[in-house]
């Protein structure tokens, strides 16, 4: 369990303010703790009522927090690892054990009209024990505190200090409680429902030693260390419990009844010490998290506007390649009038075809929204319509069909799918005898798209090389020298495949592998 | 003066591999092939044993021409010209610690590529 507690509150260090804090307060509660014993005082001998049945009640609730108040304690020596904090720790497990002790040995607390262990002495030795115990080990932690024993022990030491403690802790309650069981053998402590002269020198004792605790915390350690402020409290409560108790002279007086009250409160102190510190880190959580909140949100902030700027940059950038690549077109259609041969205003046109695919591919990107992919559909039916245009197809009386699925593509993908479309809608149309065109792009095989162009024109030879322009025919179907080139090169570029046939016309499929993003 | 074995392009545009070829054969210059990512541009340089490779450094896989001309460099001397677009600090220090490694930046011009070529065959 992770105790939140700073280790400077124990090592004689205190957190900033601390020392203020404990100075104001501890002393007020420590007055008025012992203004309301010193208005008991008067009264304390007098017969209250008997109640048994109160004690029970009264040890449960005092147990159950010193038990708490023990786990916590240890926890935190987990951590800390000195020994004024172990000593503390051990005097409330000590405490929850010979409370336990006192519950068997109390006349009446579980069997009506006797102890559920041990004779009429058993709980007042427990209870002598009790106190001088938990007094001797609170005394003894205040002392290494104020003489300095804060070092850190190394774990494995610590571990075992730990056992030791909890086994010696639970040795002595084992054996105060056979000690009880077999009272016959101990000095008298109890005379009816009278305190013996040895019990008041005993409780004396045990009341001498919270005294000296008190005074160790309040001359030297108050001001420095919170747990140690919280302590005097405790012993204050204890001292005044036990002299409530001695001054009543006889159980169920009223100072006797008065200092089960008392125990109560003290029992509690340490536990509220704890319940504070946790109210504390609490706050602190939160206002971390608060912190922690507002630190993502204005980094989250900072992030979509740089993701806003990079997108304003990066369709800065498209938009302005596509304006060059328009200013490359007009300049090669300046150079277009100059060209009479048939043959050199083809491949004018064919080139200005091709850069204008170049410059919609990033007229797609400027307008798509990630600016990574765009879909594939208007674009090619953009870019159909235009070489169409450019090649007088409605004019001839070629009819063309376009048809394409709805696939995303990226640049690396779109960029030869651009030209490849515009060189095989380009040889279609210019083939003898064609009246119909129809491109298609369209999902093949799993991961696969297939671009189709078929028209319905006069069967051609096939090349089948991209190296030897030689060896592709003028005629050939996917185009002359530099259209197969081109066709048979950027299919490879995209590890696609080429697939050509021939009936009624000439049908030129193209596999190509989508990219991830698209697939 | 020719290299001996060919020059390798590797590349992975069609359309850049293709126009370096043509104009290396223009210097009169023999491509023995052409690669598209790093793993063929090793292959190549192992069946081809090249007398020069051009390499670009953006290619297809997640390899690039810096790591096929570090694999290259392990089983063969034969020079490398880097050709490239990018003009990155980062980019450009990976080249220069490759031995027997020249650059040249997009777009190359002829007389660029005939010069350098020409300076790799005679080192």
């Amino acid at each position: 369990m992770a105790i939140a507690l700073t280790s400077t509150m124990l090592r004689g260090g205190a957190p900033a303010g601390s020392k203020a804090r404990g100075g104001r307060w501890v002393i007020p509660v420590i007055l008025m703790q012992a203004l309301c014993t010193t208005a008991i005082i008067p009264i304390s001998s007098l017969p209250g009522p008997e109640l048994p049945a109160l004690t029970p009640f009264f040890l449960s609730g005092i147990l159950t927090t010193e038990l708490a108040t023990s786990f916590l304690l240890f926890a935190w020596f987990h951590d800390i690892r000195t020994w004024p904090l172990l000593l503390i720790a051990s005097a409330y497990l000590f405490s929850a054990l010979l409370l336990t002790d006192y519950l068997l040995t109390f006349p009446s607390a579980i069997v009506p009209g006797k102890a559920f262990v041990g004779g009429p002495q058993a709980a007042a030795w427990v209870f002598v024990i009790w106190t001088i115990g938990f007094a001797g080990l609170a005394l003894a932690a205040a002392a290494l505190q104020w003489r300095g024993a804060t070092q850190a022990l190394d774990p494995v030491r610590a571990t075992a200090a730990t056992g030791k403690a909890i086994g010696a802790a639970a040795a002595v309650a084992l054996l105060t409680l056979l000690a009880a069981a077999f009272e016959d053998d101990l000095p008298t402590l109890m005379a009816g429902p009278f305190f013996t002269l040895l019990d008041q020198v005993l409780t004396a004792f045990g009341l001498m030693l919270l005294l000296f605790g008190t005074a160790i915390i309040l001359l030297h350690l108050r001001g420095q260390n919170e747990l140690f402020a919280w302590l005097a409290v405790v012993l204050v409560g204890m001292f005044c419990a036990g002299l409530l108790t001695a001054l009543g002279g006889a159980r169920y007086t009223i100072g006797w009844s008065a200092a089960r009250l008392s125990w109560v409160v003290s029992g509690s102190v340490m536990f509220l010490f704890f319940v504070r510190q946790f109210v504390r880190r609490q706050h602190v959580l939160v206002d971390a998290r608060q912190a922690l909140e507002d630190a993502v949100a204005q980094r989250t902030a900072d992030l979509t506007d740089a993701i806003r700027q990079r997108d304003l940059l990066l369709r800065e950038v498209y938009h302005r390649v596509k304006n060059n690549l328009q200013v490359v077109d007009a300049l090669i259609a300046l150079e277009f009038p100059r060209f009479r041969d048939p043959a050199a205003r083809e491949a004018l046109t064919e080139l200005r075809n091709r850069v204008f695919a170049l410059g919609l591919v990033h007229q797609q990107f400027m307008s798509s929204e990630g600016l990574v992919t765009f879909p594939a559909a208007p674009f090619l039916r953009e870019l159909c319509d235009h070489v169409s245009t450019s090649l007088d197809v409605a004019e001839r009386g070629i009819r063309l069909d376009v048809d394409v699925a709805p696939i995303k593509v990226n640049l690396d993908f779109a960029i030869p799918v651009g030209l490849l479309t515009t060189t095989l809608l380009s040889n279609a149309a210019r083939r003898a005898g064609t009246t119909a065109v129809r491109v298609s792009f369209q999902r093949g095989a799993p991961g696969e798209a297939i671009l189709a162009v078929e028209d319905d024109g006069a069967a051609a030879a096939i090349g089948t090389s991209a190296d030897d322009p030689a060896e592709n025919p003028p005629d050939d179907p996917l185009g002359g020298s530099s259209g197969a080139r081109i066709v048979q090169g950027l299919t490879r570029q995209l590890e696609g495949r080429i697939d050509v046939s021939q009936d009624d016309g000439v049908r030129v499929r193209l596999h190509l592998p989508l990219p991830d993003i698209a697939a | 003066m020719k290299p001996d074995g060919g020059i390798l392009v590797v590349d992975d545009e069609f359309l850049i591999a293709d126009l370096l070829s043509a104009m290396l054969e223009e210097m009169g210059l023999d491509v023995c092939g052409s690669a598209a990512s790093a793993e063929e541009a090793v292959a190549a340089v192992r069946r081809h044993e090249p007398g020069l490779v051009l390499m670009d450094v953006r290619l297809r896989g997640a390899r690039d021409g810096v790591d096929a001309a570090a694999e290259i460099n392990a089983i063969s001397s034969v020079p490398i010209i880097f050709i490239t677009g990018s003009r990155e600090r980062e980019t450009v220090e990976r080249i220069e610690a490759i031995r027997r490694g020249s650059v040249l930046f997009k777009p190359v011009r002829f007389d660029q590529l005939q010069r350098e070529v020409l300076r790799a065959i005679a080192a």
